[in-house]
């Protein structure tokens, strides 16, 4: 059988010709930082288990530079994570009816940063 | 019987973790990794006593739980679905159990140390 000679666009770099797969890229790229950011907190969990001098360690690598430089690029992830999956929750929601009218996608996106908003306040407010 | 697909699970997995992970994960990445390292918060805020109390309770330790397992399944999932678009085509059979088995270890190895602590 003869090679085929069809001509195949080469896919090298797709995701820098248009912003949108771009934007894909990046959304589908932040589950690499919040895998990170698990991996640090389940670290910091079994050093907490294994007692105070293996928790200081932990904490001392909190305190790393590197570890602050890491964090800024996880809480960038994180925070583009929480952007963009409030905004395809509409897409993923079933319809919810209010009265006889389906609430607006805008509702249920505003109705998340506003549920997002409101878990944050509680979390910092618990910490400090 | 068909064959029935294993997809929903894993992307309710997925879905669970993402809606965990955009609602705590900036709050707790802000504490942990930056205003407490830089001193913004109260030294004691992340000392052992009070964290290994926290971890050590019941509430505790499922929120950390929950959150640590599901946002592992969130990210494998995410993972494994953009191979594709990474230009991996081939074994991802492989990839599948090396994807999801990863996230059932740090289910099970969180699960672990929340008990470990839970009856210090």
């Amino acid at each position: 059988m003869a090679a085929r000679n069809t001509y195949v666009r080469p896919m090298a770099g797709w995701y820098r010709r248009n912003p949108r797969f771009t934007a894909y890229m990046l959304r589908e790229g932040s589950a690499v930082f919040l895998a990170l950011y698990a991996l640090i907190l389940l670290w910091g969990l079994t050093a907490l288990a294994g007692g105070a001098e293996s928790y200081q360690g932990w904490l001392d690598f909190l305190s790393s530079p590197l570890s602050v430089l890491l964090h800024l690029l996880i809480l960038a992830a994180a925070g583009y994570h929480t952007y963009t999956w409030f905004q395809v929750a509409p897409k993923a929601t079933p319809p919810l009816a209010l009265g006889s009218r389906r609430l607006p996608d805008q509702a249920i996106i505003m109705g998340g940063y506003a549920s997002f908003a409101l878990v944050s306040l509680v979390i910092l407010i618990v910490a400090w | 019987m068909p064959k029935r697909s294993n997809e929903p699970i894993f992307w309710s997995l997925f879905g669970a973790g993402g809606v965990v992970a955009a609602m705590v994960l900036p709050a707790l990445v802000l504490i942990t990794g930056l205003a407490w390292p830089l001193g913004l918060l109260p030294e004691a805020a992340l000392a052992y006593p009070r964290i290994s109390e926290f971890a050590g309770s019941l509430i505790g330790g499922l929120a950390l739980f929950v959150v640590i397992s599901l946002t592992c399944w969130h990210a494998a999932h995410r993972i494994f679905h953009s191979l594709h678009d990474f230009g991996v085509h081939r074994g991802l059979g492989v990839w599948k159990v090396i994807c999801y088995g990863a996230a059932l270890v740090g289910t099970l190895w969180t699960a672990i140390q929340v008990l470990r602590l839970l009856f210090a």
